[in-house]
Parts: C-alpha cells; structure tokens; sequence
C-alpha cells in the first residue's frame, strides 16, 4: 500500500489504482447526480452540486434541496407504530467513518431528515456500536442551536442501528473556505462564523464534552448563515475521574451532572489506547501521540486554533504533501510553519495573538476551554465592529443630510462623491487640528482652529439648506480667513497646504451643488417643455422653450458647432437626458409645423455627441429617418424592442421608442414595451402617461385610465396626465367624473384654452350643451385666432355626432389658418361624415395640395372620390400615398384600390344592370352594384339593387359599421322624393311612395338594431353608433323625410310616424355618454 | 493508469446490450448475444480474479480458476437460467463463483475445461499488479470482489471517454479536463487549464461540464448493462458506493 492519499474533495482515502487517478467515490458521485432522464442530465446544476457535496461529512444533494416537503404518511403507517419502519431511505448523502448518512424520510411527520446508519462492518464490533450510541446520546442531550438536534436512535429492519437527525441544508466550512480567493476574502463573515463554531463548542465544553474532530468539514453553514458543528462521533464526555485541571471550576451547571449519569451502568467509553482518531491538520500534538483518553477541552481549543489559522492565513495548523507528512508533523508539533504564517500576515495583532496561544503546543498554555476562546475573539470582533459602526455612521449621516432636502432622483453621484472627499479631509483637517492643539495653544492656532471650526458648520447647513449660495459663500469665507491667519504665521507648508485643501474642496463642493443644482434646473425646465407641449400642441412654442432652456444652460444648440455642443453637455451627469430631450426636441423641428429637418439633424448630431450610447444611436437612426426605408426602420425597431434591456436604459429611451412603434402602426408592440418599462419604472411619470396614450388611442380607455391615475399620481399638477385620465374616464362612460378633472386642470390652467374644450366635450357627453358652448366660447375668447382651439371643439362635436356643429368650428379653424392641411382635413371628414360628399372631396383636395406628405389625407380623398363614384380619381390619390407608417389602422389603401377596381370592373355591366339585361352574380355584388348607381345618380335602381342584396344575404342589411341599410335608405329616400308628384304618372307615384316606405322601414330596423347595442354594447361600440346615428339627423339624402317642409307634404298618418322615428333617434343620439376617441377617424362606411 | 492500460486491450468493445437481455438470449445460441456475453465476461473477469486470489489461491491458480470459471458459467448456461430481472450480473458472477469455489479449495489441479468457449486475455502480471494494490487484508474476498468490481466499472466508463475524446482527437484535453473531472467546480481549478491550453476559464468550464455529463451518461450506460432494469442504476451505484467505501 502506497501510503495514504485523500481525496481532496471528499477526504476519501484515495487508492492508487483508482481510474485516471481520480477518487473512485467522486466518479460514482458525479454518475449519481446525473439522472438517466434526459431533462435532468441537461441540468448543469445537478451535476456540479454533487462535486462540491463531496467534502461534507454531511452533505446534501443539492439538487435535491427543491424537494417538496410532501406528507407520505398513509392511515397505513399510523396504525402500525413500527419504529423501524416509520423512515425511509431515500439515497445516500455521504459516508463517514463509523457510518454513512442518508436523506431519510421521516413517513410519521412527512419530513425530510438525515439518517446516519452504522455501517455495515461495524454492526457487531460492540466499541463501535457503543461510539455510535454515544454520539446519538450526545447529539439528542445536547441542545444548542449550533448543533444538529437528534430525532431518534433505532435499528431499521435489517437490524442496524441509526441515528435520526435534523437534515442541515448548507455548504461545510471547509468548502466554503476552499471557495475564497484568499485569506483576505470575507475575512469578517468567516470569523463570524469561527465565533459561532467556538460558542458552539463552549456549550459543549460547558456540559463536560470535547468534540475530538473539529475541523472545517465538520461546520455547515447552512443557507442563512446558520452554523452547526456536526459529527460528534468521536465526541469524548469527561467524566468526574478525567483529565480534569484542579483549577477548573466544577461544572455550573446541574445539566453536567445529569449528561454523566448517562454512563452509569456501562463502562467508559474508551478509544482504543494508543490509536489516532482525529484529523492531522487540526489535531492537538498530544491527539496525535495517541493520547486519546487523557485529552480535555484543551484538545477541542488546538484545533480550533488551527481552523483560525486557516481562516487567518490560508492553511491549517500543520500542511504537508501527504497525509502521513501531515501527520508527523502533528506528532512532533512542528508548528514552525503555520506560526511563520500567522506572523506574515498583516491581521490585526489580538487576532494572530488569539490563534498563537490556542496552538500553544503544551496544552496547559491554552486557553482553558472554548468559552475563553469565545469571549476573546468576541471582545476583538465586538471592537472592530464598533470601529467599522463609527465609520459607516459618519458616512451615512453625510449622506442623509446631503439627501435630506433633495429629491432623491435629482442627487447625482457627483454631489455624494465630492462630499465623502470633503468629509474625508475635513475629518483630517480636525486630526490634524487636536493634535496642533495638544502641541501648541498658540493664538493663531486657536484663531486658525475656530475659523475653521466656524467653516465646517456653515458648510453643514448650507448642505441642509440646499442650494442657499449665502451660506455656501460664508462657509467659504470663514475657510478662507483660516487660510489667511496661517499665511501671516510661521505655520508649516504642509499645514498650509492643509487648510488649502480643505478650502479647495469646499468651494468644489459648493459648485458640485451648484452644477447639480443647474442640473435638476434643466432637467425639470426640459421635462416641462414636453409636458406643456403635450397640452398645448403648439410646436412653434416648444421649439422657442426647447432653445431657451438649453441656451439658459450655456449651451446654444443651434449656433455652436454641433460637435462641439455635444461635448459641452457630455460632461453633465445628466448628459442623458440633456440628449433625451433633443432627440424629442428633433421630433418636433420634423413635424408637419415646424418642417426643419436640417434643424433636426443639427439636434440629432449634437445629442450623438453628449450620449454615444450605442442603442439609443440605432433608435435615433430609425427615428430620424436615416436609418433605411420605412420598411428597414420598422424592423429596425423592432429589433430594439426585442432587445430593450427595459430596466436599465434611460426611460425616456423606452418611451421615445415606444411611440416610434405607434407611429409606425405597432401599437400592439409599443404598449407591451412600455407595459415592461413600467413594471420597472412604476412610478415614472412619461411611461405611465404614454402608456395612458397609447391605451387610449387603441380604445381601451378602462386600461388607459389606471396609467393615466398613476402618472397623476406623480404628478399631481400635471395638466397632461388629468386630461388624459378624464379622457380615459369620459371614454369609458363617466362624463361627470371626467367633469370634475377637467375642472381641476382648468384650475391648474385656467388660461389653458384646452382645458376648457375638454370640460366642453364632457359637458356635451352630460348632454348639458348651453353649459358646454360656455366653455367653448371661454376657449375662443382665451385664443380667438387659435384654429387649434376651434378644431378641438369640432372634434368634441364629431364626437357626439353634432356634424352641423363640427362643420362650423372646423370651417373656422381652416379660416384661421388656411394653409394647414391638417385643418382642412378635418374638415373634410366632418363634411363626409354628414352626407356633403362633394364639399368633403373639395376640402380633402385641398388638404392633399397643401400638404401632400399626409399620407391619410391621399387615402380619405380615395376614399371619398369612390364613394363619389370616381373610381379612376381614387386609384390616382392612393397611388400617390407615400412609404411609410399606415394612414389608418384599419382602412388600408390595397383596400381601397381593389374596391375602385372592382367599379371600374362593373361600370361597363352597370345600364344593363339597371336595365334587367344582366344581374348581379351575388349579394356581395348586388352591394356594389347599388353603390355605384347611387353615385351616378340612379336612386331607384341603387334601392332596388340593395333589395335584392339584402334579400339574397340578410347579412348585409344587418352589418351597421358598413352602413350599408342606411346606404340603401338614402337611396330609397332619394328615389321616393315626392318632388313634383303631380306631374308624374300614377305608377311613378306608386313607386315613389313605395320606395319611401321602404327607406323608412330601413331606417326602423337599423334604429333598432342601433338601440340594441345602445343598451348592452361596450363603450367604443355604442360610441361608433352614436356616431352613425347622429350622420341620419343631418343626412341631405334623408331630408325628404325628416325635414319639416318636406313633412308638411306627406299624409298625417305618415307624417307622425315619421316624427316619432326622428325622436327616437335623438334620444337614441342623447342616450349614449360615450364619445368615440379624441382624435376620432371617420366611420368605414362601406 | 494501470487499469486503463488492462483495459486497453479490450479497446472499442463496450456491453450496449443489458445484461438481462443476454440472459434471456444465451440459451437460444443466438451469436450475437453470445458475443456480447463474452464481451462482458471480458471485462469484468478481473473482480474474479481478484475474489479467487484472496481465498489463497496463486496468481498461476487464480488465472486457470478464473478462466475455468468464466468457462463454466458459459458453458452450464448458467446466465440463461438466472432471473436477471431480480439480479445483477455484479452479484450473479460473484454468487456463482463463491459456490463454485467453495469446495475446490483442497482440489489441486483442477481439471482444465477444454474446448472453452471463452479464452480471457488474462495478462498475470497486470492482473498481478493491480491485486497487490488491493487493500486486501482489510476484507472479506466478497468485498474484494464487489470493490474491483466497481473500480473496473469506473475505468471502463473513464476509458470510454477517453476513447471518445481520442476519436475526435482531443487527446491533450481530455487528459488536462479528466484531471479535474471529479472536483468541485467551486474549488476553481480552471485556470491553470485554461492557461495550458490557451483558452478561457469558461471554455473549460463548459467544456468540463459537458464531460461531466456525458460521464455521466456512460456511467449509467454501464451500470444498466449490468443490471436487470435500467431503474436499478441508482440502487447499484448505491451498491458500488458501499463497496468503495468498504
């Protein structure tokens, strides 16, 4: 035999015909962790936890710590109270000299626990079945939390003995040791734990028993610092006749008497004379020598000096190649080397005092036992933490007071890193002060020391006091005459030098306030320039506010160098956000308003230049339209999306590119990103509200509304996030709530014309109109040249359906400001919305010749000009709607194409059509066909062709949102017009009437059907009917049979009827509270 | 080194067949399982070896009565008339050999068994070399037997992954990875290895985790082939864990 190799995982004895020269126990170990099936070999963590469990005496699996704690007990295992029966075996954790350990099931308590079981070989040898007894009795008397509590002692079916113990979860100290990088690493955590082993083993030593094997393997330290000193089966009780000192005291405590009395009746219990048990490296010299019956508590006071040692140095108390070198050297207690150590290393003296005098080779030159060792170490640990306490008490009241008076988000690290500087060196100005004092009470000195004394307290409030330059320049002065006094006097260089220090580091302090204080300035100054334009629209105004801010700044973005602006703000710690709000700043110079795209870019370089951020330069790409075709950004954002790492990155980042996705169509995408931003970032003010946005714009006001609360939340004077959350409240059916916040916003700015309108429009959905057109008229007076105003409130008479009145304000606004686009516009969905098709494609003609770069202005003029009847002209305006984000989320220009196509197509069949020479193939067609006879002017042959449609397909007639009943009904009302009735013949007449009645049983159902979704509809449902229901009341189609001359001219009966379907669909129109949303987009109305 | 080098000469002839499987075979005269019989009484004929030698028996008798005894089982169809669903081949060979031994003792010279069906390439010397290295005076010839047995195992299964590295020729790194196969990979022995063969620290750390697991698999593999049912492999590592520690 080839001497004897460990292991150094397992500390198994390692042979030197194991395969690869590996320890045969850690190849069979690694195979157990790696289960057969498939999805539990893949996990990596399976199988490198079985390594590091190798070293345990008793060790867990950790795969196996995830186990859930199942009740197995079955009715079963109660009625039958066999001990022997009541664990189960569950696997093997570890195996130990006298026994190998399971993890046991406890069936009675549906537990898990740890089962050492005796081995095999040792299960007639009566020493080792008493050792084994011994240490149950041990483990089961002995109650301290640093030792593992022992369930049981029994013998399992087969007959041999185990022990029933707590299952510790945890890492031993050993491996934990073996993990450090060095004996520097976490040196205070492991003394912690040295502390905690050593009282453990006082309670022992207390009760009268030494451990024998104390090593770093026989720690756990479990998985919340909790550690235990485990494997007492080689743990020694002193009985009365031992090896006990004369001078030790007799046991205090009655529990000794009562631990000793186990023995009674059986004999010592005797390690066989002369044999070594133990561990070498930890193990006292006289352990060594084989001494193993005369050993004391001074024995358990060696090793635990040796773990010191290793703790302190690295290595234990005696380290050699082999075993057996360990060994001889323990035997001659060649300290030597672990003394050189301790004496090398610069650790605090007491410290390498304490573990010398446990490693004291005569053992009587020791400390007695573990409880001197405990309190020793606890005076040491107890004084430095005290030093460590003073240290960390005087860092964090700086840092409270510094906190104290400012918003914490606002505090850079600049301002906290200058005042740990200043704290540092103003506490070695004091130093240095005492010590001057204690030396020389001169004059000057005191002069010196009281200036700077009266220094150091104006510094301190005016930390207090935030930015109060008053205090900070007297703070300063009165350094100042300290420096002044000493000038004047024979003070040494170096204590000038001091005092020059100290004053250089309050004035950098005082302009690190200073630039934070700048800082949060421009950062609130910029965020309200967004915020206001998020209320007010107006982006010649924002652009003005954007400019003079960062000019108030010092920096003028637009006549420096862009380059070298970029480089003025980088050296702001709030350079992000400096570049967030030009990036926001270039959006607006490239809006259809402002129309600067060189300015934008001009934005665009200078924000490259303060934040080089690589994402955000991507997003910027996109955003900016330089990064590819319209195609290329999409994906190109989607990808930043994808890979937005939401926690980290500035949050007007995530915002910026979430409305890039809106604008772009991805809704869907830029809510969900924003809805992650605002799982990390709940309390931001911009997330919230473009989420609120977002949610409002894709009709989903309940959800809109829960954002937009939080970000007024925030905010709570923020006009933007009330009006948005009355939105999303007036959306969602609650005018009066909505009422009410708007009357707050209007308190927060009652100058604010749109605080007004909106307070107009909840009005209206209250059905309060004098009250509402108060408010308008307040917003007009307000700003009487603003065309924005006058379109807000077309827009909140759109929304409940009010066309007379949208035309009005809309007509207005295009007066105001005739070349905008967007006005006439507007105005031109009014228009279509009531019937006045040939005036709308007028006023979309003209939004598209002002300003063709709205792509939806080329759409709606397609599809106005279809619904005209000009399907040529139609496919000319979609042709002509540029790459780019969707006009419209759900009208789609191929959509529009392949219906004027389809007129086109059907044109030539149309007289034959009318004529009965060919017939529609299918109701779908039918639908068209009627369509297009409507637009050329063929009521008649319209209605009679919507009859047949509906007739072959119910389905049509029931569709609202295609409007195609109402459709049929202005037909039938146009060919039923009883105009000059007098000069046609009977059979015309008859037609007439019959074709009038028809457009009136339309309109019945679809009111009908309209009521039913009134009733039970959600929100945006009943808005949109609302909405159509409203176009009837103004419909010139319709005015045959709603208007009053036109009425005068019917018979009573049908007179009457006719006024009670024209009630109805006012109260239908009044019923609803619902308006559709802000930015409302027409109705598809095919 | 010494077992890898013994097991060298059954190069490339690893049991994928379960033992269970042979058994049930053997009696039909079906080559193939012969054949695969043959290949694991091949690799496992050194724990005989070893149990025959600790009953007292010389190098020069333990040979004969090892390949006398392989001989035998074969050609009683012992294997055949096993209940390998309840067994394992570890505990069926040694079972078998302890009675068939039991009373040759005094019978010197014991009759050759001719026409064997099976010759072992049984090499004295090493087999010689590896049975001074047991620690035999400490145990019971079953214990002897069972231990072999399991350090037989492990080398064939770390052979094997040698093998496997060698085909692809990954020589040089496996035998720097193997060195660190069993340590804790919180120990960080990685970076000596990562230096000697110009790589990171985590390349080794994957790559010594994914010869882990796939140690881990053949072990498994071998374990199953000797047992009667793939769920038996956690109860025979248990088996082989209380032999090495014996």
């Amino acid at each position: 035999m080839n001497g004897v190799e460990t292991c150094p995982d397992c500390g198994e004895r390692l042979w030197s015909d194991s395969p690869a020269g590996l320890c045969p126990s850690c190849l069979l170990r690694l195979g157990a962790a790696f289960s057969i099936d498939p999805k539990v070999s893949r996990s990596r963590e399976a199988g490198d936890a079985a390594y590091g469990a190798a070293n345990a005496a008793l060790r867990l699996r950790e795969s196996s710590d995830d186990i859930p704690l199942t009740l197995t007990a079955s009715d079963e295992v109660y009625g039958n109270p066999d001990p022997s029966k009541r664990y189960q075996l569950l696997g093997e954790l570890a195996r130990g000299g006298m026994g190998a350990i399971f993890k046991g099931r406890d069936l009675y308590l549906g537990r898990d626990l740890a089962v050492k079981v005796i081995r095999e070989e040792h299960g007639d040898h009566p020493d080792m079945v008493r050792r084994f007894v011994e240490e149950a009795r041990i483990g089961g008397r002995l109650q301290h939390p640093g030792i593992v509590p022992v369930h049981e002692l029994g013998r399992l079916p087969d007959g041999r003995m185990f022990i029933a113990m707590k299952l510790v979860r945890g890492r031993t100290l050993a491996a934990l040791l073996a993990a450090r990088r060095g004996p520097d690493d976490e040196r205070t955590r492991f003394l912690a734990i040295f502390e905690q082993v050593c009282q453990t083993v006082a309670y022992a030593h207390s009760k009268g028993v030494i451990h024998r094997d104390l090593k770093p393997s026989n720690v756990m330290v479990g998985s919340f610092g909790e550690v235990q000193v485990m494997d007492w089966g080689l743990a020694k009780v002193l009985d009365q006749g031992g090896l006990v000192d004369d001078d030790r005291p007799a046991p205090a405590c009655d529990d000794a008497l009562e631990l000793r009395s186990w023995r009674d009746g059986s004999e010592p219990m005797e390690s066989r004379p002369g044999s070594v048990l133990g561990t070498p490296s930890y193990m006292a010299p006289e352990q060594a020598c084989g001494a193993m019956d005369t050993l004391d508590e001074r024995a358990d006071v060696f090793a635990l000096g040796s773990i010191l040692c290793e703790i302190l140095t690295g290595g234990p108390a005696f380290e050699g190649e082999t075993s057996s070198e360990i060994y001889r050297k323990a035997e001659k207690a060649d300290l030597s080397d672990a003394l050189g150590r301790l004496d090398a290393c610069s650790i605090d003296s007491e410290l390498v005092e304490l573990a010398r005098s446990c490693l004291a080779v005569a053992s009587k030159h020791r400390p007695r036992d573990a409880s001197v060792v405990v309190s020793r170490l606890t005076a040491y640990l107890r004084g430095v933490e005290g030093r460590l306490r003073d240290a960390e008490l005087a860092t964090a009241r700086a840092e409270a007071r510094a906190a104290g008076e400012r918003r914490r988000r606002q505090l850079t690290l600049a301002l906290v890193a200058s005042m740990l500087v200043t704290g540092l060196i103003g506490a070695a100005g004091w130093g240095w002060a005492g010590r001057e004092r204690r030396r020389r009470l001169g004059a000057v000195d005191d002069a010196v020391n009281a200036a700077l004394a009266d220094s150091a307290r104006k510094r301190e409030k005016a930390i207090a006091a935030g930015s109060d330059p008053i205090l900070w320049v007297e703070a300063i002065e009165a350094a100042r005459r300290a420096e002044t006094l000493l000038s004047g006097n024979d003070a040494t260089a170096e204590r000038r030098e001091r005092v020059r220090r100290f004053l250089d580091e309050l004035t950098r302090e005082r302009d690190a306030i200073e630039a934070v204080e700048k800082d949060r300035h421009i950062g609130e100054r910029l965020a309200a320039v967004l915020n206001d334009f998020g209320v007010h629209g107006d982006e010649r105004k924002a652009n003005a506010d954007y400019a003079a801010a960062f000019r108030f700044y010092g920096v003028d973005v637009d006549s420096l160098e862009p380059s070298a602006a970029g480089r003025l703000l980088a050296t702001s710690p709030v350079a992000p956000e400096l570049a967030s709000a030009l990036d926001q700043w270039a959006i607006l110079r490239r809006s259809r308003v402002l129309r600067d795209p060189a300015g934008a870019d001009r934005l665009i370089a200078v924000a490259r230049g303060a934040d080089p951020d690589p994402w955000r330069n991507r997003l910027r790409d996109t955003v900016g339209r330089t990064g590819g075709g319209s195609a290329r950004r999409l994906e190109v954002l989607e990808r930043l999306a994808a890979t937005a790492d939401v926690e980290h990155l500035p949050v007007t980042s995530v915002t910026r590119l979430a409305t890039s996705l809106a604008i772009f169509g991805r809704r869907d995408t830029a809510i969900a990103l924003l809805r992650r931003a605002q799982s990390s970032h709940r309390d931001d003010f911009w997330v919230n509200a473009d989420l609120g946005r977002e949610l409002l714009a894709a009709s989903r006001p309940e959800e809109a509304e829960r954002f937009y609360a939080i970000a007024s939340g925030v905010r709570p004077q923020s006009p933007l996030a009330l009006g948005g959350l009355g939105r999303a409240i007036l959306m969602s059916g609650q005018p009066e709530e909505a009422a009410d916040l708007f009357r707050q916003w209007i308190r927060l700015r009652p100058e604010d014309p749109l605080s007004h309108v909106a307070l107009g429009a909840a009005l209206l959905a209250l059905g309060q109109s004098s009250e509402a057109c108060a408010e308008f008229a307040e917003a007009k007076r307000l700003k009487p040249k603003d065309w924005m105003v006058r379109d807000q409130i077309g827009l909140a008479f759109s929304d409940r359906g009010d066309w007379d009145s949208a035309i009005r304000e809309q007509s207005e606004a295009v007066r105001l400001f005739p070349n905008s686009g967007v006005a006439h516009k507007a105005l031109a969905h009014a228009l279509q919305s009531a019937g006045r098709l040939k005036e709308a494609v007028a006023e979309f003609r003209e939004a598209v010749r002002l300003d063709p770069r709205v792509s939806a202005s080329h759409l709606f003029l397609g599809r106005a000009l279809i619904e005209m009847g000009e399907p040529r002209a139609a496919l000319e305006a979609l042709a002509r709607i540029g790459a780019g984000p969707p006009p419209d989320p759900l009208i789609t220009p191929e959509m529009l194409a392949s219906r004027a196509e389809e007129f086109i197509a059907l044109e030539p069949r149309l007289n034959d059509v009318i004529e009965g020479r060919d017939s529609p193939v299918n109701a779908r067609e039918a639908a068209s066909f009627a369509r297009l006879a409507f637009a050329r002017n063929r009521p008649e042959a319209a209605a009679r062709l919507w009859s047949q449609a509906f007739a072959a397909s119910p389905d049509l007639a029931e569709d609202l949102v295609a409007m195609n009943r109402f459709q049929a009904a202005r037909a039938a009302a146009r060919a039923g017009t009883v105009e000059g009735v007098g000069r046609m013949s009977e059979s015309e007449v008859e037609s007439r009437l019959k074709w009038r009645r028809r457009a009136i049983e339309w309109l019945h159902a679809d009111l009908a059907a309209s009521k039913a979704i009134l009733d039970s509809g959600t929100a945006p449902l009943r808005a949109g009917v609302a909405r159509r229901l409203s176009r009837w009341r103004v419909d010139p189609d319709l005015a045959s049979i709603r208007d009053e001359p036109a009425l005068s001219t019917l018979p009573e009966a049908e007179r009457s009827s006719l006024r009670k379907l024209w009630d109805d669909v006012r109260s239908a129109c009044l019923s609803n509270t619902v308006p559709a949303t802000r930015r409302s987009k027409p109705d598809r109305n095919f | 080194m010494s077992q890898l080098q013994s097991e060298g000469r059954v190069q490339g002839r690893f049991p994928t067949t379960h033992w269970s499987r042979v058994a049930t075979a053997a009696g039909r005269d079906d080559g193939e399982s012969q054949a695969a019989l043959s290949m694991l009484c091949q690799a496992y004929w050194y724990p005989i070896y070893a149990f025959v030698r600790h009953l007292g028996f010389t190098p020069e008798q333990a040979q004969d009565r090892t390949q006398d005894f392989f001989a035998y089982v074969l050609e009683r169809d012992l294997i055949a008339r096993a209940d390998p669903a309840r067994g394992r081949f570890r505990a069926f060979l040694r079972t078998v050999c302890a009675r068939r031994l039991a009373g040759e003792r005094e019978r010197e010279n014991a009759d050759k068994r001719g026409g064997g069906r099976l010759q072992l390439a049984i090499d004295q010397l090493d087999a010689e070399r590896r049975y001074a290295l047991e620690p035999a005076h400490e145990m019971t010839a079953e214990r002897i037997f069972d231990r072999s047995w399991a350090l037989t195992l492990l080398g064939r299964v770390v052979d094997r992954l040698r093998r496997e590295y060698d085909d692809s020729g990954r020589s040089a790194r496996f035998d720097e990875l193997i060195a660190v196969l069993t340590r804790d990979p919180e120990s960080n022995p990685y970076t000596e290895i990562a230096r000697r063969l110009g790589t990171t620290e985590g390349n080794i750390r994957v790559a010594v985790h994914r010869l882990r697991r796939r140690y881990g698999i053949l072990l498994r593999e071998e374990i199953a082939a000797t047992v009667g049912d793939a769920s038996l492999v956690d109860d025979e590592i248990q088996a082989l864990f209380a032999a090495l520690a014996g």
